[in-house]
């Protein structure tokens, strides 16, 4: 393991060692946030809807506790020679039950390095750091393919199954008119949104199949920390890896969900058939006229019908035209993806275990890995 | 003649083709010049274990060893070529 303060290398000509003093990786303190937050809005122009100090905030809430860092494994920055971050790397841990044990997952994502440190290879040595640490299993959640093949170089592997993402049109017209204008702002493409929007209204009102969502017979119950509790309790019989949650780390989770304002209102709410019987559960950033982005849909083993039904229907009548979302790999068979027009692995779920059987649990999809603890509203 | 020197031209080779370099001297320093990234450096070990029939294990990754063609040179003469039996063991 390394030690807080390492260096990245031992090298073997003066001029290099020289370099190697210039150059450290170490976890982040609280003081780096103002240099981690400038990064993050120099190269994820998403984080830019929102303002500094909300990005600030933000960041600390998620990192930090107290001032301190969150236990485990800390997310870590790498330093110029003259000590300005120049690189960084956030992790967020997680304990996770397997076969009578616990596990450490670390979950990395924002990877930024600047042009400078671009050039000291920064990005890879970061990835490297972070991989060594003392975690039983290193993830990444909605990676890039450039990430995708410096991990697999440094002896990860990508889980396929977990990394396909769905698209499903909620509005038929509106959805096809948004993605073939993408890149237009012209008069005469948004006269094709606005008779695209009428053709969805007429459709629906028609009850044309496609364009228009049934009742479902299903009732909602507004989801709390005890609730998604006892929904996790539910679930966990069905999975050989789960993660730990408790009361506080929940709260935790939906505190940092509400604060995310750019992917639209957020909906979390239980499902249950017409006996109070539960089915599952989602939680998803719902905008009208747009993209509902699913953190979570989740259900019962051979219930993803209605899960879908369900969330599809709520989606629909808050506005949205499209329900997008990472697959969980028991709704490889459902409407979730009989019903999605593209389903490209446009993000990768990345892992390194030296844990074979472990590695084989996850990529069997015997692993209850969600968007939960991913990077979608952070930084 | 030096030992290491038809290793040194098909580095040399490799490095060019890889990085879409016209030419390259010996010992320039690829990382310290900014023709050296993380994403290229990857494309280069995939480019030096095809050419030369060698596997980079990740443990053994050490980026001092892409700095210049001379010390990927060094780097190379000092990993033993794949026999048929061990390429058959990873693919």
């Amino acid at each position: 393991m390394h030690s807080d303060t390492n260096l990245i290398e031992i090298h073997k000509t003066p001029k290099l060692a020289k370099q190697a003093k210039h150059q450290s990786i170490s976890p982040a303190a609280i003081e780096d946030i103002d240099a981690v937050v400038a990064l993050s809005r120099k190269y994820f122009p998403r984080s830019r809807e929102y303002s500094i100090n909300t990005l600030k905030k933000r960041t600390t809430e998620l990192y930090f506790k107290d001032g301190k860092l969150l236990p485990h494994v800390s997310p870590i920055v790498s330093r110029s020679g003259n000590g300005n971050v120049n690189g960084f790397l956030g992790v967020i841990s997680k304990q996770f039950r397997y076969r009578g044990r616990t596990i450490t997952v670390a979950n990395c994502h924002h990877l930024m390095a600047t042009e400078e440190a671009r050039k000291q290879l920064m990005p890879i040595r970061l990835l490297q750091h972070f991989l060594s640490g003392p975690q039983d299993i290193s993830l990444s959640d909605g990676s890039s393919e450039s990430t995708r093949l410096l991990w697999k170089r440094l002896g990860g592997e990508s889980v396929t199954g977990e990394s396909i993402y769905y698209k499903i049109p909620l509005r038929p017209a509106s959805f096809a008119a948004g993605h073939t204008l993408k890149q237009s702002r012209n008069r005469m493409s948004k006269g094709v949104q606005f008779l695209a929007s009428c053709t969805d209204s007429i459709a629906g009102r028609m009850h044309i199949p496609h364009f228009y969502r049934s009742e479902t017979g299903i009732r909602l119950v507004p989801m709390d920390t005890e609730l998604m509790g006892d929904l996790l309790e539910l679930m966990k019989p069905f999975y050989l890896f789960f993660p730990q949650y408790d009361a506080s780390d929940i709260e935790r989770l939906f505190y940092l969900l509400d604060g995310e304002t750019r992917y639209g209102t957020l909906y979390k709410a239980a499902i249950t058939d017409p006996d109070d019987q539960p089915i599952g559960w989602f939680i998803y950033y719902a905008r009208h006229k747009g993209v509902c982005e699913v953190i979570q849909a989740v259900s019962l083993p051979g219930r993803e019908t209605e899960l879908y039904d369900s969330l599809a229907r709520h989606a629909y009548s808050r506005g949205g035209v499209e329900l997008s979302g990472r697959l969980m790999p028991g709704q490889l068979q459902s409407p979730f993806t009989t019903k999605a027009v593209s389903m490209p692995a446009r993000m990768w779920t990345l892992m390194k275990s030296n844990d074979v059987e472990l590695k084989h649990t996850i990529q069997s999809g015997n692993a209850f890995l969600t968007r939960l603890e991913g990077d979608l509203w952070v930084l | 003649m030096n030992s290491q020197t038809p290793i040194r031209t098909d580095v040399m080779s490799v490095v060019c083709k890889t990085l879409t370099l016209e030419t390259i001297a010996f010992e320039e320093d690829l990382i310290e010049s900014g023709l050296l990234d993380s994403l290229s450096l990857v494309q280069l070990m995939v480019a030096l274990e095809e050419e030369f029939n060698i596997r980079i294990e990740p443990e053994d990754l050490n980026f001092e060893d892409y700095r210049s063609v001379k010390s990927m040179s060094e780097m190379i003469s000092r990993l033993s070529p794949l026999t048929p039996m061990t390429i058959h063991n990873w693919v």
